[in-house]
């Protein structure tokens, strides 16, 4: 498991992937508070917009730019999480590597669970890098926010990626080409969604946990979403050992 | 000692009948050469052997050990498929000792060393650093015979391991695969029947699935290869057609066969070419070259496989 895990980490860092996720989840950490701030001044600045467009606009407040901050994150990482990971086992069954790696004395849980974990430590330092820059520039555009409220908010919004990053693995077992793998990812998201825009299931899907951390951040009173967060775990848990029982069923 | 051993091994895929019930053993410091033409089911074999796909039914035994995927048999496999790939991104002495190395649960120190031996014995010492990304397909398939050996593998199995090199590498990797005799025991897949010749001491013919013969190859080639004798002419073609036409009605010659000014006759028994040889005094015609002719691999292989 640490060779298989060194492998995958060296690659993160090879391919780019880590710089690339950390500048894509750096700029959304940015562009939220950024984007609070400064859009009615520049609504107001254009020449063309209709007048008394800015006036209606509401005053940017510190929880407008938590609210801008967490939509970027959540959809620039969503995208993340299924681009990262899209060809982690259908790449390497395709292009041969898996059927050297696996003709060698390692597990296939091993080879499944080193993929998550390196993809997530990779979605870990993205993630972090945003809370740095979100957290800095929410504080001197709008004020400082409680940084355990804020950094405990950023822990739900990971988790949630890693649901959806784990999800992708799935389908990346599954799947028989990238383009199919990335399909099948897109669909399980969009089927999250839906189902989490549902009363009597939203409280225990993982886009529960996004409203929970919009509070936390802002330090809010909020219903905790334990189940959400439980049922998180468990989906993760789940894709992970079901990527595994399906690779131990195909033929290299 | 038996290093592999197959009973009833039988792999289908759907209608299709792959490996038909496979019995086979093959004993510690032989050099296995498993002959057939391309379909023939040689591929899907080593896979069984190498755990990467799993039997219809039967079994098969590695160094003791059930074949099969996550078994313990990998332990003391080598296993060069037939196109290697590797991560781009790594070097050659990365790939061996941290990943490779890493797999087999070795120290690092020992990994590194046994990497750079390796890397020296297949001609990569030089470009041990570098990417293997810009690598030819020959120096990847030398770099898979490394990663074969890291282990020093018990059994260690070859996917047609020299088909897609040139003549130079061909020559090489073939000498490294008759250098390892002493250390491993080699399963070596091939439709190239001069490879087989040149350095397994063992054959195994494989023809749409079915093994149809296993011998040692001084023996295959005794057993099956018919005694011919070459008699090569300074003459015109003419001339040369006439006297194979005349000779090939003589008793105890099975046909004859001319390939420019050499004619090759085949013989129903060795004894037979006492008649050959007077026939070729009496043509009148200038003889070159006298000859029995070697019989091949070829001879045999043609015989057991296209009847």
């Amino acid at each position: 498991m640490r060779t298989l895990f060194w492998k995958e980490w060296l690659e993160q860092r090879r391919s780019y992937r880590l710089l690339a996720a950390v500048i894509v989840l750096a700029i959304a950490g940015i562009l939220g508070p950024l984007t609070a701030k400064y859009l009615p001044q520049m609504l107001a600045s254009m020449a063309d917009v209709p007048a008394g467009l800015a006036a209606i606009l509401p005053a940017a407040d510190i929880s407008m730019a938590v609210g801008e901050y967490s939509d970027n994150l959540v959809q620039f990482g969503a995208l993340l999480a299924l681009l990262l990971p899209m060809a982690a086992v259908v790449g390497e069954k395709t292009q041969g590597t898996a059927a050297l790696t696996l003709s060698k004395p390692v597990s296939r849980f091993s080879f499944v669970a080193a993929k998550v974990a390196a993809q997530g430590l990779t979605l870990f330092l993205a993630v972090l890098t945003a809370v740095v820059v979100g957290y800095l520039y929410v504080g001197v555009l709008f004020g400082w926010l409680d940084p355990v409220g804020f950094a405990a908010a950023n822990a739900l919004y990971w988790t949630y990626l890693m649901v959806l990053l784990s999800l992708t693995i799935l389908a990346s077992t599954l799947a028989p080409s990238t383009v199919a793998s990335a399909g099948i990812a897109f669909g399980g998201l969009i089927a999250l969604g839906i189902l989490g825009g549902l009363p009597p299931l939203s409280a225990y899907l993982p886009s529960a946990l996004l409203a929970w951390g919009r509070a936390l951040a802002l330090g809010l009173p909020a219903q905790p979403a334990w189940a959400a967060l439980a049922t998180s775990f468990v989906l993760c848990l789940a894709a992970v050992a079901g990527a595994w029982q399906v690779l131990r069923r195909q033929e290299l | 000692m038996i290093e592999i051993r197959t009973e009833a091994l039988r792999k289908t895929y759907g209608e299709i009948v792959a490996l038909h019930s496979l019995d086979l053993t093959v004993g510690a410091g032989t050099v296995f050469g498993f002959l057939g033409p391309n379909g023939a089911g040689k591929t899907t074999t080593l896979r069984l052997l190498a755990g990467l796909a799993r039997p219809s039914s039967g079994q098969a035994w590695l160094a003791g050990e059930p074949a099969g995927p996550e078994s313990r048999a990998r332990a003391c496999l080598g296993y060069l498929p037939e196109e290697p790939r590797f991560y781009n991104w790594m070097t050659p002495l990365e790939f061996l000792s941290g990943y490779v190395g890493g797999l087999f649960g070795h120290a690092r120190e020992q990994a590194s060393d046994r990497a750079l031996e390796l890397l020296e014995r297949v001609g990569l010492a030089d470009v041990a650093r570098r990417r293997i990304g810009g690598f030819s397909r020959g120096m990847r398939q030398r770099l898979g015979l490394a990663q074969a050996l890291m282990n020093r593998p018990r059994v260690l199995l070859l996917d047609e391991p020299v088909s897609a090199l040139d003549p130079g590498g061909r020559r090489d990797m073939l000498e490294w695969i008759g250098q390892l005799k002493s250390e491993t025991t080699v399963f070596m897949s091939t439709h190239i029947l001069e490879d087989v010749e040149r350095i397994c001491d063992t054959i195994g013919i494989l023809h749409r699935g079915r093994l149809v013969v296993v011998e040692a190859r001084q023996a295959l080639l005794a057993r099956y290869a018919v005694p011919a004798i070459e008699v090569e002419f300074e003459a015109p073609a003419e001339r040369i057609a006439g006297w194979a036409e005349a000779v090939r009605a003589k008793p105890g010659v099975v046909g004859t066969e001319v390939v420019g000014s050499v004619v090759t006759v085949r013989l129903l028994a060795a004894d037979g070419h006492l008649s050959v040889q007077a026939a070729a005094l009496e043509a009148g015609l200038p003889v070159i070259a006298y000859r029995v002719a070697r019989p091949t691999l070829e001879d045999v292989f043609l015989r057991l496989v296209e009847g």
